[in-house]
């Protein structure tokens, strides 16, 4: 019979993990688009994003007021892109209860008082906005280098770059079989949840347990299987090296562009002169 | 060259936990002969496949390709001519793209990169997925995967396919475009599978395997026609030779030739 009203069945913590990964497959499909953004070689986009880093971790505990231009020059690289801002930030906000966590004490332990215009608050909350802006923004900046840069290509720039080919490949693999394990933490999850009942044993924490070693064991054993068919085309201990980009004068151009901008927006008192023009309008 | 002699010379095999998985194997596929290699779960099956290539190496008797023993010295000379085809495609296509994973082989084969994706592109095209090249693996369907793990392996350029219960989890036409496309391929043909149906589509011969020994080899048609025989060895009559859910002959077209009455 029919039921309009039943209760939904409630999401398994596999199956809302597995959300999290589908974000990620999200940043994927948005690489395989083409915009500029997405048609420069990957190391100037790496050393773009890896001095806009640098450059917003830099700013000082109290900078708040340094964010804004950086933000600007995101959304700049993000309209180049093609992208929809929101649909990066959203992926870049899992940065945030980490930045949270470190600074949530700071308006307690901080209570000198600043005035921001009429208000004054206690430095702590300044310390605390300036952490979490610090924090989105560099999430931020990774997400659109994901969302431009196909996953393939940022380790082939990353070993180009000098990373060990060993960890480049790693990531790789990593890449390759996340969402397969997932997948299959989710099913065994599922079969957990469809024999388990309110009051039994089956969300225990030693069922868990269980679940996630076997998880183990069966990632394991894939391992063991892709290793006998990487053995049976020969492989000898290194992938094949992919098909080398030349770096164009366009990469050039966008990464001296790129430092130019993010050196500007640490070193200039940019959103002086920003509030100094928009005081100026009529 | 197409198509080698493979000899298994009463082949033993026991894994370190001390199963026994093979006891004293032994028989012949001739060149470019479609054989199918059957039996219940733990028979044994994909240990032989595995001692094709030498994956796996016998703890007694030999293995020879096209005249050439399996061994530690030859394993990259039998890899080459002995492709496997694994289970499950998500084992094999581990390179980001289609085409890089189907040129893996070739560029390990020491083929310089404008020549692998020549060949790589040759064996999609036998495949019918040169429209795949560029996706990536993890956006396959099943069938797409399990094609281009095929194709994988024909971009080396192999004399005998080694094939472990290729349509497993493939939906009937996936399965149907698989058998057709195995069906004209010159190679010496091992198919290892439960599915006598397919067996029956693809292999003249068909090799019974029960735990670990050899207790069959016959012309299909006549193997996969003894209900008795099969049950005893874990198996059922395939779909197409047995009979009907009301107890009587399925009219199928393998044991009731339509034919025979225009003949008369």
């Amino acid at each position: 019979m029919a039921r309009p009203n039943a209760a939904p069945i409630p999401e398994s913590e596999a199956v809302s993990s597995l959300a999290d990964l589908q974000a990620l497959d999200v940043l994927a499909r948005l690489a395989g688009r083409d915009s500029p953004m997405h048609r420069l070689d990957a190391r100037a986009k790496l050393l773009a994003t890896g001095a806009f880093v640098v450059g917003v971790v830099s700013v000082p505990a109290d900078g708040f007021a340094s964010l804004p231009p950086f933000a600007l020059l995101w959304l700049l690289a993000s309209a180049l892109a093609g992208l929809a801002p929101g649909r990066l930030l959203r992926p870049a906000c899992a940065a945030l209860p980490f930045a949270l966590m470190l600074g949530a004490l700071n308006p307690l332990l901080d209570r000198r008082p600043v005035s921001l215009g009429s208000w004054t608050v206690a430095a702590g909350w300044l310390t605390l906005a300036t952490l979490l802006g610090k924090a989105l923004l560099a999430a931020a900046a990774c997400t659109l280098l994901a969302a431009c840069t196909e996953f393939s290509d940022l380790c082939a720039g990353l070993a180009r770059l000098g990373l060990p080919r060993a960890f480049t490949q790693q990531l790789l693999f990593l890449w390759r079989y996340l969402g397969v394990l997932a997948q299959e933490a989710a099913r065994m999850a599922r079969a957990r949840d469809l024999r388990s009942f309110p009051g039994s044993a089956g969300r225990s924490a030693r069922v868990a347990a269980r679940l996630i070693g076997c998880l183990l064991r069966r990632a394991l054993e894939r391992a063991q299987r892709i290793h006998a068919a990487m053995l049976c085309r020969l492989w000898s201990g290194e992938l094949p090296r992919a098909r080398a980009a030349a770096f164009a004068g366009g990469d050039a151009l966008f990464l001296a562009a790129a430092l130019a901008a993010t050196a500007a927006c640490r070193f200039l008192p940019l959103t002086a002169a920003l509030g100094a023009c928009f005081a100026r309008l009529p | 060259m197409r198509g080698v002699r493979v000899e298994v010379d009463s082949a033993s095999y026991t894994y370190a936990d001390g199963t026994d998985a093979l006891h004293s194997v032994g028989f012949v596929l001739e060149p470019g002969e479609s054989v199918g290699l059957v039996g219940p779960n733990g028979s044994g099956k994909s240990t032989l496949l595995s001692l094709l290539n030498g994956l796996l190496a016998p703890t007694a008797g030999q293995v020879r390709v096209g005249g050439t023993v399996v061994q530690s010295s030859t394993l990259s000379e039998i890899r080459r001519s002995v492709g496997l085809v694994f289970q499950d495609p998500d084992d094999q296509l581990f390179m980001p793209t289609v085409l890089e994973d189907v040129a893996f082989g070739p560029m390990n084969l020491g083929c310089a990169p404008a020549d692998a994706e020549a060949r790589a592109r040759r064996a999609l095209d036998a495949v019918g997925s040169t429209d795949l090249l560029s996706r990536s693996p993890q956006r396959l369907s099943l069938g797409q995967r399990s094609a281009v793990a095929i194709a994988a392996v024909l971009a080396m350029d192999p004399d005998v396919l080694a094939l472990d219960e290729p349509a497993g989890r493939l939906d009937p036409r996936a399965r149907r475009t698989l058998i057709s496309l195995l069906r004209g391929f010159p190679h010496t043909r091992l198919v290892a599978s439960h599915d006598l149906d397919l067996v029956l589509d693809l292999c003249d011969r068909v090799l019974v395997l029960d735990r670990g020994r050899l207790v069959g080899d016959g012309p299909a048609p006549e193997l996969l026609a003894d209900g008795a025989f099969l049950r005893r060895h874990g198996l059922e009559l395939p779909l197409g030779l047995g009979p009907a859910p009301g107890g009587t002959a399925a009219p199928s077209a393998r044991n009731v030739p339509t034919f025979v009455w225009y003949k008369n």
